[in-house]
């Protein structure tokens, strides 16, 4: 009797041991719990390429897929500015070839780029008061021309300033100003023609609005804004790089 | 295994479980969002960066000439502070590095793994001291290479994510200690909470070890409202009980043990009587005169055995036997019964006083028993000329029978115990009048046969009074008590 009393309280010692070992073990485990997971996490991210998160702001695929988008944006990002720095003639020559291509293209109509002519001769021939005034910005390349006064003998519509922004890699104008008197023109085929001389055509969510004397259009996945303005004194094309959020400030 | 004891290790174990599951998915969490805004930020950079060397490449036309202007931008990059911990290489598509300033710890296997996860990629790498994370981007409209880069230019940057890994790091071995300190705190804590919790179950197992060691009036205190209070309580009406039910007992067992001592000494005394004459007439002829007196005390022993046995046999009847049928009885009957039994009581005069029409509830036989017991007791104890006086009168809803006398008494010590069987005050007295003892113990058992109880007073050398309260037999049905 005395042995089975004995046997029963050593099974009960026993039993209170074990279970008490192993709640010890079980924490313990637990304790290192935190670790384990973590050693495990970062093993995990050096296993295999993982997701690489989307940057915010940037233009559709597909517009990105068209060149003068693609400068247009990536210029927007270089540090610097589009700054006019006093200049020579050196950049006239393409002045000239981008205004003809807009000709050609049918964006201006041959009267406006006849009219430009001689302030370009002017510039050109170092006429006393004409200046120039040039930029550099990633692979965009601009002119700011102002006539001098000894612009006379020109018959028809008067022209005594031109600006002219294009992107050297693609030949796309992006920026275009004329002063003076110029032939009118319709915006809205001078804005459809520029659209597709720039290869803008293919994206289709192009929102056009009219506005005094001009058109302006703009699309979500190019994060592009177009201005078409035409006037007795002068003409505008303007395209400009906006994210989301800018698009409403300019 | 105590309670304590389990208790301590449930709440040691809960908590361990849930501070480590806790701690681990919050550490987890952390370094995932930390991870994530670094892996953000670095894909904005890559993608200036990538703008920047495309600009710079545009009118590379060798890889020789590429080499160099990026050697020249990284210098520039170095100069002006800007890309601290930044790192990049210039590859081919064939998988030849142009240019690169990649630390030791990330390797071109690595570069090119980069590469092959495309845009939509990043790859983390590097070693426990240094952790770098690759983003890889072919470099778009650059200048059309001579000869070496037919698959096209790619830019591979490293960002240094040491600091999100070493905090990693830092906060588990943080955590651990935290857990650590905590568990012991709480370990502690729930050890002593158990040990409180668990004192009154500890209180109990005393008390119910000394209860069952005898100790019947042991208690435990009672305090609080909740269910330990409710347990303690409960406990302490058990042990009262049970202490009840053993004095009870021990009673009981006192009881019956006086009562066979002096049953077998009532027994005794007239057999060794019997016995001895009887024994003394075998032995031979004797005189008349001896023979007189021998039979005279077998004959007189003998029928004090009967009487004995018959009163015996009358209290055990009214005592184990069945409960009495209980009617309405007439007072008037009942004493008329006791009265008609009686025999010569010495020269006591016997009074009766009942009011016509007085009825009890009882048995009618009983009672006529009890009253004729009580005359007779009185007679005894009453000089001749003295007076029994028989009464029964209103008490309350019911009546109240006496029977009353002016003899000798009763002395005070002999008081409480005159109705225990075979009790004598004076026994010489009693056995000379051929008493067993008995007659008071058959009136009390009569009385609780009825629901009710003997009261005596007596005065020494006043008289008795002996009293019964009966339940008033008029409105009553007949029944059981």
């Amino acid at each position: 009797m005395r042995a089975i009393i004995f046997l029963q309280h050593f099974r009960g010692k026993a039993a209170a041991g074990i279970l008490t070992a192993g709640v010890v073990l079980l924490c313990g485990a637990s304790l290192l719990l935190p670790g384990v997971l973590g050693a495990r996490q970062e093993a995990a991210l050096t296993e295999s390429p993982l997701p690489r998160p989307a940057v915010a702001g940037l233009p559709d695929e597909q517009a990105r897929a068209i060149p003068i988008l693609y400068d247009l944006y990536r210029a927007r990002l270089q540090p610097g500015n589009f700054g006019w720095q006093e200049g020579d003639a050196s950049l006239l020559p393409q002045l000239e070839q981008c205004l003809a291509h807009l000709a050609e293209a049918g964006v201006l109509p041959r009267e406006m780029t006849e009219s430009v002519q001689p302030v370009l001769d002017a510039a050109a021939a170092g006429e006393e008061g004409a200046s120039f005034l040039t930029q550099q910005t990633g692979s965009f390349a601009g002119v700011q021309i102002t006539a001098g006064a000894g612009t006379s003998g020109r018959s028809g519509p008067d022209c005594g300033f031109v600006s002219a922004v294009w992107d050297t890699a693609t030949g796309g104008v992006v920026s275009l100003n004329l002063s003076g008197q110029l032939p009118q023109a319709d915006p809205a085929a001078m804005l459809d023609a520029w659209r597709q001389d720039l290869g803008l055509d293919a994206l289709d969510d192009w929102q056009d609005e009219a506005m005094e004397n001009g058109l302006t259009s703009w699309s979500d996945k190019a994060q592009v804004y177009l201005y078409c303005a035409v006037e007795e004194t002068g003409l505008r094309l303007t395209m400009t790089n906006l994210s989301g959020m800018d698009k409403g400030k300019s | 295994m105590n309670f304590a004891h389990k208790l301590t290790l449930a709440v040691a174990l809960l908590l361990c479980v849930t501070l480590s599951a806790g701690g681990a998915w919050t550490i987890g969490q952390n370094f995932s969002a930390a991870l994530d805004a670094a892996a953000s930020d670095a894909a904005v950079a890559h993608m200036r960066e990538r703008y920047a060397v495309e600009d710079l490449l545009a009118d590379s036309t060798s890889l020789a000439g590429a080499a160099d202007a990026v050697e020249d931008y990284a210098g520039t990059l170095q100069l002006s502070g800007g890309g601290e911990g930044y790192r990049f290489a210039v590859l081919t598509g064939e998988g030849v590095v142009v240019w690169s300033d990649m630390p030791a710890q990330v390797t071109f296997a690595d570069q090119w793994e980069a590469v092959q996860a495309g845009t939509g990629g990043m790859l983390y790498c590097g070693t426990k001291t240094a952790r770098y994370l690759l983003l890889a981007s072919p470099l778009q409209r650059v200048g059309q290479m001579e000869q070496g880069a037919e698959k096209g230019l790619y830019l591979v940057g490293g960002y240094d994510v040491t600091r999100e890994f070493t905090e990693h790091g830092r906060q588990l071995r943080q955590y651990l200690a935290v857990e650590c300190v905590a568990l012991v705190l709480a370990l502690t804590a729930a050890a002593l909470l158990a040990w409180a919790l668990t004192r009154p179950l500890r209180q109990l197992e005393a008390a119910s070890r000394d209860i069952g060691a005898g100790q019947y009036d042991r208690r435990v205190a009672v305090s609080g409202g909740g269910e330990f209070a409710r347990l303690a309580q409960g406990f302490n009406t058990m042990a009262g009980a049970v202490e009840s039910h053993m004095e009870a007992l021990r009673r009981q067992n006192e009881s019956r043990t006086r009562f066979v001592a002096a049953f077998t000494h009532e027994l005794k005394t007239p057999m060794t009587a019997i016995l001895g004459y009887a024994d003394l007439l075998r032995s031979g002829e004797q005189p008349a005169d001896v023979r007189q007196l021998a039979a005279d005390y077998i004959y007189h022993e003998s029928a004090r055995l009967e009487h004995l046995s018959r009163e015996l046999l009358t209290l055990m009847g009214v005592e184990e036997g069945p409960p009495p049928i209980l009617q309405p009885e007439s007072v008037a009957g009942i004493f008329g019964d006791a009265l008609r039994s009686l025999p010569d009581l010495g020269g006591v005069r016997l009074e009766s006083h009942c009011p016509p029409g007085a009825k009890v509830l009882g048995n009618r036989a009983l009672l006529a028993d009890l009253v004729r017991n009580l005359i007779l007791n009185a007679a005894a104890a009453t000089a001749p000329g003295g007076t029994i006086t028989l009464c029964c009168e209103r008490q309350g809803t019911g009546w109240r029978l006496s029977v009353q006398d002016n003899g000798r008494g009763i002395p005070p010590e002999d008081l409480p115990h005159v109705t225990e069987a075979f009790y004598m005050a004076d026994k010489s007295r009693t056995r000379a009048r051929g008493g067993s003892g008995l007659g008071l113990s058959l009136c009390a058992a009569i009385a609780a046969a009825h629901g009710s109880k003997l009261a005596i007073e007596s005065t020494p050398g006043a008289g008795t009074c002996v009293t019964i309260d009966l339940k008033d037999g008029e409105e009553a049905a007949p029944c059981e008590p």
